[in-house]
C-alpha cells in the first residue's frame, strides 16, 4: 500500500478490508444515525422530563452499538470499482435496511416497545426513516421526549436521503457516486445542480438544511411554538414525513396559522429541490417554466377544490371545510401525511379522492414519495401518443415535455416503474386484506405504505393506529415502505441479487 | 352464402362510408332478433306483440336504407375501422334502448339506454329487478341481444384486436407473437370458422342445461346470455334461483369454456392435438389462474362440502370470464374472496375469447415487459426481447398493449371517482367500476351484488353505462374514434384561439 492510500485511509489501512460496497455504504449510514442518536441524547438531556434517565440511555446506548457497527462495516470494506449498477442498488437497498434496524434500538431500550414486539419497533423505525408515517404508538405523549425527538429525525434522515448526505460528506464514496444517488433519489433521472456529484449532494442537504431551518424559525415567530415543537415538526414538514410528537398530530395546537406555515412548508418540499436550488439563485421563474411544477399546482388547486365543494354537506362552516380540505389534500398530495381530522368520516367521494392522490403525491427531485408527476405526464402522454397510434399506426411521435424530446428510455422505465409500483400495491393490498384487514383499510394501507403517506382509509385512518391491522400484515406494509421510499427497482434488484448469490 | 349476399348488399351503395353501413346492418340485424321475440309473445298469448313488431320495422325502416344507400370500402383505414366499430355499439344501443321503450320494460329513456349498454356489452347487470316479469318476448329479446353482441365481437376479434396487438387471430390464443397463425388466409375465411364455433357453443349450452332439468325456454336464453358470456338470467336470482347443482355444473364448464380463445378452440377441435393445451402459455396460464382461484375461495369461503366446492368454482369461472352469472352471494368468501373475484374480472379470459376485462396475454406482456425493465435496470445498454411462451413480441406491439393497459387503469380511475360520488362507500364504487369496465356486472363488495345498477341514482347509472360500453368496445378504438370526431373541432378551436390572439395582440 501506498503511503497516499496509508494517509487517505487512516486507521483503516492496519485492519483486514474486503471488496463490499454494501457494507460499506451501509456502515456510513449507521455512523449517521449513530450521530443523529446521540444529538437525540443530548436534546432528551437538556429537555426530558421524569424519565431522562431511562430517554438518555436507550438513545446514548443505541447510539454507541449503532456506531461501532458502522465503524466496523466501515473499516473493514470497500467499495469495488466495477458493477457500479448492481452495487448501488444492493448497497442502498441493504443500508436502508441496516438503518431501519438499528433505528429500532431507542424504542426497544426505552421500553416504548417490550422486545417481544420487535416488529412494531421496526415498523415505527422503517416509517420513519421511509418518510412513510404510520405509526403504531398507541399513546405518543408517553414516549420519552428525546426518543420523540430521534423519531422525528429518523424522518429527517429519510427526507433527503441517507447515500445523498454520505456522498455529500465522503470522498471516499466518489466511486459509483452517482449511481448511488440515482438508486436512490426519487425520479426517472438523477437531476445534477454541478457537474460533480459530490457538490450536488452537498448543495442539496444545504437546502434541505436551510428550508427545515426557515420552517422552523416560522413556526416559532408565527405560530408560537418552541424550539423543541418547531424544530420536531420542521423536521417532518420538510421531508414531508408527517410524524409529530404529540398524538393529535398537526391539531394539537388547533392554530390556523401553524396548519399554514405546515401546508406551505410541505408544498414547498413536495416540489423539486433543484428548482429550489435555482430559485434561490435568483431564478424564480423556473416554477412557470417546468411542466411538472404547473401540473403540481394545479393538481393541488383541484383537489382542494374538489374536496371542498364534496364536503360542503358535513355540516361544518365553510371556512373550516376549506381548511380541512386544504391541509388534508396537500398533507396528502406531498406524502406527508399530517392530520387535522379524521378523514374517514367524509364521504366516499371525498375519500377516493384522497386515495387517488395518494399515487401521484409530489414532484421528482422532492422529499415527497408515490409516483411522482413527472411520470403521470409521461404516462398521460404515453397513453395518449398510443391513441394516436392506433389510428396512424406508422406514425414516428416523440413523446415532448414543453420543449424537450423526451427519450424512450426514460419513457420505458417510467412505464416500467408504474406497473411495478401498481403491481407491488395490488398484490401488497391482497396480502394484507387475505391477512384479515377489511379490503378498504388493506388496499388503501398498501397505497399509503408504498406511497410513503402515513395514513390510509378504514381502520388505519388518520385517528387510528396501524395496530388495528393485523401483526402479520405489518412486515408487507415495511416492505411496500422501502419499495416506496427506494423507487421499487432498488430493492427488487437487491432481493434477486441476494437470491443469486445464495444459490450460487 | 348468407354472408356473400349481406357483402354484395352492402357494396352495392352510392357512396363509401364503413360507420354508416355497419349502423345499418347492425339496426337491420337488431330488427330481425325482434322478430322471434314478438312470435313468441303471439304463441304464448301475453306479452307485447304489436309493440315489438312495431320495434323490428322501425329498425327495418332505418337499418335496410342505410345499408343500402351506402357502401361498405373495399379497403378501411384504421381510423375507419375504430369509427365503424364504435358506431355499431351506438346502433346496436339505440335499437335495444328503442325495443325496451317500445314494450314499457323500463321506466325511462335513461333506464333504456342503460339496460340497452348492460345487454350490448353483455355486463350482467340491470335496471330490472325481476326479469321474470318480463313477457317471454322481451325476455328472448334480451338474451339475444347479448348474444348478438357477441356475434359482433367476433367481428372485432378477426378485424380490430389483431390491430390492437392482442392477437385476435393467434390460433394458441397468446399475443401477436412473431409465432402468430392465422385460421384462415380471409378475413370471411376467419369470420365463418369463428362464427361457426361459436353457434355450436352456444347450442351445446342449451343442449346441457336442457339435459340438466332447467326449462327449454330457459335454457334457450342461458345458452344464448353464457356463450356470450352476458349473464342474463331469465330469474331474478340468476342460477342459484334453479337451486339444482347439475344446472350449476353446466355452467361452471359453460363458463370456462367461454373464457378460452375461439381460435384456440377451433384449433383444438381441427387438428385434434392434446398437446396444444400444453405448449399455449396463455390457455396453461389460464388454467391454473381459475384452478388457483378456485381453491382460494375454497379456503375462504370455508365450506368444503359438495356444494361449497361447487359455488366456489362456479363464482370463480363466472368472474374469470366476466359472464357474472351468480350461483352464492360473493360476500360469503368473506373481504380476501371479494377481492379475488374482482381481480379476476379485471384480468378476463383468454385474448380472442367473448370475455371481458383486460385479457390474460395482456397481462402475460405485462408482467415480461415489466421483467425486462428490471433487466434494464442492471444492463441498460443490453437489447432484450419481451417473451411469451417460446414467442418474441414485438417493441411496437408491447408497447400498444401497455397503451392498452394505461388507458384501462385511467378509466377505472375515472370511473372509480365518479361511481364513488354516486356510491355509498368506498369499496363498493371500486368493485362496481372494475366490474361494470370488466362487463361482469355482479357489485362486489356491495350488500346486493346482483343490484349494481339499482342501487345507483340516474347519473351514476349513466357512468355505469359507460364503464360497461367503454370495456365492451375496448377504451383504446374508442378513444381513437372519439379522437377523430373532435379533431374537426379541435382545429376550428385552435384557428379561432389564433385569430382571437392575433387581434389582441394588434390592440
Amino acid at each position: 500500500m501506498t503511503s497516499t492510500s496509508l494517509r487517505s485511509n487512516g486507521f483503516r489501512s492496519w485492519v483486514p478490508q474486503f471488496h463490499s460496497g454494501t457494507a460499506h455504504v451501509s456502515g456510513i449510514a449507521l455512523m449517521l444515525v449513530a450521530a443523529g442518536m446521540a444529538a437525540s441524547g443530548v436534546v432528551g438531556f437538556i429537555d426530558g422530563g421524569a424519565d431522562r434517565g431511562t430517554d438518555v440511555g436507550a438513545l446514548m446506548g443505541s447510539a454507541a452499538i449503532t456506531g461501532l457497527i458502522g465503524v466496523v462495516a466501515w473499516a473493514t470494506s470497500q467499495v469495488p470499482s466495477t458493477q457500479r449498477a448492481a452495487m448501488a442498488f444492493s448497497a442502498v437497498t441493504w443500508s436502508w435496511v441496516a438503518v431501519s434496524i438499528a433505528g429500532a434500538l431507542p424504542y426497544l431500550l426505552s421500553g416504548t416497545f417490550d422486545w417481544a414486539h420487535f416488529d412494531d419497533a421496526l415498523f415505527e423505525s422503517t416509517s420513519g426513516f421511509s418518510c412513510t408515517g404510520s405509526t403504531v404508538i398507541a399513546d405518543l405523549d408517553a414516549v420519552p421526549k428525546g426518543v420523540r425527538f430521534f423519531r422525528q429525525m429518523t424522518q429527517w434522515f429519510g427526507g433527503m436521503g441517507l447515500i445523498v448526505l454520505a456522498v455529500a460528506v465522503l470522498p471516499a464514496l466518489k466511486v459509483g457516486g452517482l449511481e448511488l444517488i440515482a438508486a436512490e433519489a426519487p425520479g426517472p433521472t438523477p437531476d445534477r445542480l454541478t457537474p460533480q456529484v459530490r457538490e450536488t449532494a452537498r448543495r442539496l442537504w444545504l437546502l434541505y438544511g436551510f428550508v427545515t431551518l426557515a420552517i422552523t424559525a416560522a413556526l416559532m415567530l408565527f405560530g408560537g411554538l418552541d424550539l423543541y415543537d418547531g424544530l420536531t415538526y420542521a423536521f417532518t414538514t420538510a421531508s414531508t414525513g408527517g410524524f409529530a410528537p404529540y398524538s393529535a398530530s398537526a391539531a394539537h395546537f388547533d392554530s390556523a396559522m401553524v396548519e399554514l406555515i405546515l401546508i406551505i412548508g410541505m408544498f414547498i418540499c413536495g416540489a423539486s429541490f433543484s428548482w429550489h436550488w435555482q430559485a434561490f439563485r435568483g431564478d424564480l421563474g423556473v416554477y412557470w417554466r417546468v411542466s411538472e411544477f404547473r401540473l403540481y399546482a394545479a393538481m393541488v388547486v383541484a383537489a382542494i377544490a374538489g374536496v371542498f365543494v364534496l364536503n360542503l354537506d358535513l355540516g361544518m362552516s365553510a371556512s373550516r371545510t376549506l381548511r380541512d380540505a386544504a391541509f388534508n389534500v396537500v398533507s396528502v398530495i406531498t406524502s406527508s401525511g399530517f392530520g387535522t381530522s379524521d378523514f374517514t368520516m367524509w364521504g366516499p367521494a371525498a375519500q377516493v379522492l384522497l386515495l387517488l392522490l395518494m399515487i401521484p403525491a409530489g414532484t421528482t427531485g422532492s422529499t415527497s414519495g408515490g409516483i411522482k408527476t413527472l411520470r403521470l405526464q409521461i404516462i398521460a402522454k404515453f397513453a395518449a401518443r398510443e391513441i394516436t397510434r392506433a389510428r396512424h399506426p406508422r406514425a414516428v411521435r416523440h413523446l415532448r415535455l414543453g420543449d424537450s424530446v423526451i427519450s424512450d428510455d426514460v419513457v420505458n422505465r417510467a412505464v416500467g416503474f408504474v406497473l411495478l409500483y401498481l403491481t407491488a400495491t395490488l398484490v401488497g393490498g391482497a396480502l394484507v386484506t387475505a391477512l384479515g384487514a377489511d379490503p378498504v383499510t388493506g388496499f388503501s394501507a398498501a397505497t399509503s405504505a408504498i406511497g410513503n403517506i402515513g395514513p390510509a382509509l378504514g381502520e388505519a385512518g388518520p385517528a387510528s393506529t396501524f395496530l388495528e391491522l393485523p401483526r402479520l400484515s405489518r412486515p408487507i406494509l415495511m416492505v411496500l415502505m422501502l419499495f416506496g421510499r427506494l423507487e421499487v427497482f432498488p430493492t427488487i434488484l437487491a432481493v434477486m441479487s441476494l437470491a443469486n448469490y445464495l444459490r450460487r | 352464402m348468407a354472408y356473400r349476399r349481406v357483402i354484395k348488399i352492402v357494396q352495392a351503395g352510392r357512396r363509401e362510408s364503413g360507420p354508416a353501413v355497419t349502423a345499418g346492418v347492425v339496426l337491420s340485424c337488431g330488427g330481425f332478433a325482434v322478430v322471434p321475440a314478438a312470435l313468441i309473445d303471439v304463441g304464448a298469448g301475453g306479452g307485447h306483440p304489436v309493440a315489438l313488431a312495431l320495434a323490428a320495422f322501425g329498425l327495418f325502416a332505418v337499418g335496410i336504407p342505410l345499408a343500402s344507400y351506402f357502401s361498405l370500402p373495399r379497403r378501411m383505414s384504421t381510423e375507419e375501422l375504430y369509427g365503424s366499430l364504435v358506431t355499431g355499439a351506438i346502433a346496436m344501443l339505440a335499437a335495444g334502448a328503442a325495443v325496451h321503450l317500445a314494450t314499457g320494460a323500463v321506466d325511462g329513456i335513461i333506464d333504456a339506454v342503460v339496460e340497452s349498454a348492460a345487454g350490448v356489452s353483455t355486463t350482467a347487470a340491470s335496471v330490472i329487478a325481476d326479469p321474470a316479469e318480463l313477457s317471454r318476448g322481451e325476455q328472448l329479446f334480451r338474451a339475444m341481444l347479448q348474444w348478438g353482441s357477441g356475434a359482433v365481437s367476433l367481428v372485432a376479434v378477426v378485424r380490430v384486436l389483431p390491430r390492437l396487438g392482442i392477437g385476435g387471430l393467434d390460433a394458441s390464443g397468446g399475443v401477436a407473437t412473431r409465432a402468430a397463425s392465422r385460421m384462415s388466409p380471409t378475413v370471411g375465411g376467419n369470420l365463418r370458422r369463428l362464427t361457426a364455433i361459436y353457434l355450436v357453443f352456444t347450442l351445446a349450452i342449451g343442449v346441457a342445461y336442457a339435459a340438466a332439468g332447467m326449462p327449454v325456454f330457459d335454457a334457450i336464453n342461458h345458452g344464448l346470455t353464457v356463450a356470450s358470456t352476458g349473464g342474463w338470467s331469465t330469474r331474478a336470482g340468476s342460477i342459484a334461483a334453479f337451486d339444482s347443482a347439475a344446472i350449476e355444473w353446466v355452467s361452471v364448464v359453460a363458463m370456462f369454456v367461454a373464457g378460452v380463445s375461439l381460435p384456440f378452440v377451433f384449433q383444438l377441435l381441427r387438428t385434434g392435438d392434446v398437446g396444444l393445451l400444453w405448449r399455449a402459455a396463455e390457455f396453461r396460464t389460464y388454467v391454473a389462474v381459475c384452478a388457483a382461484a378456485w381453491l382460494l375461495l375454497i379456503g375462504w369461503g370455508d365450506d368444503w362440502s359438495t356444494s361449497g366446492v361447487r359455488l366456489a368454482g362456479f363464482a370463480a369461472a363466472s368472474a374469470v370470464s366476466t359472464t357474472g352469472l351468480v350461483g352464492a352471494d360473493p360476500n360469503s368468501f368473506g373481504g380476501p374472496g371479494v377481492v379475488l373475484l374482482v381481480t379476476l374480472c379485471a384480468v378476463g379470459g383468454m385474448a380472442a375469447s367473448l370475455t371481458g376485462g383486460l385479457r390474460l396475454a395482456r397481462i402475460l406482456v405485462v408482467i415480461n415487459a415489466m421483467r425486462r425493465e428490471l433487466k434494464r435496470q442492471l444492463h441498460p445498454r443490453s437489447v432484450l426481447q419481451v417473451w411469451v411462451g417460446r414467442s418474441t413480441v414485438s417493441d411496437e406491439v408491447v408497447g400498444r398493449i401497455l397503451g392498452e393497459v394505461m388507458l384501462n387503469v385511467l378509466v377505472a380511475v375515472t370511473g372509480y371517482l365518479a361511481l364513488a360520488v354516486y356510491g355509498d362507500d368506498v369499496f363498493s364504487a371500486i368493485g362496481s367500476t372494475l366490474s361494470l369496465l370488466a362487463t361482469a356486472g355482479p357489485a362486489y363488495g356491495a350488500e346486493l351484488s346482483e343490484s349494481t345498477l339499482q342501487a345507483l341514482p340516474p347519473g351514476g347509472r349513466l357512468v355505469a353505462a359507460a364503464l360497461m360500453l367503454l370495456g365492451r368496445v375496448s377504451v383504446l378504438p374508442v378513444l381513437a374514434a372519439l379522437a377523430v370526431v373532435t379533431k374537426s373541432n379541435r382545429l376550428r378551436a385552435r384557428r379561432a384561439y389564433r385569430t382571437m390572439a392575433g387581434l389582441v395582440g394588434r390592440r
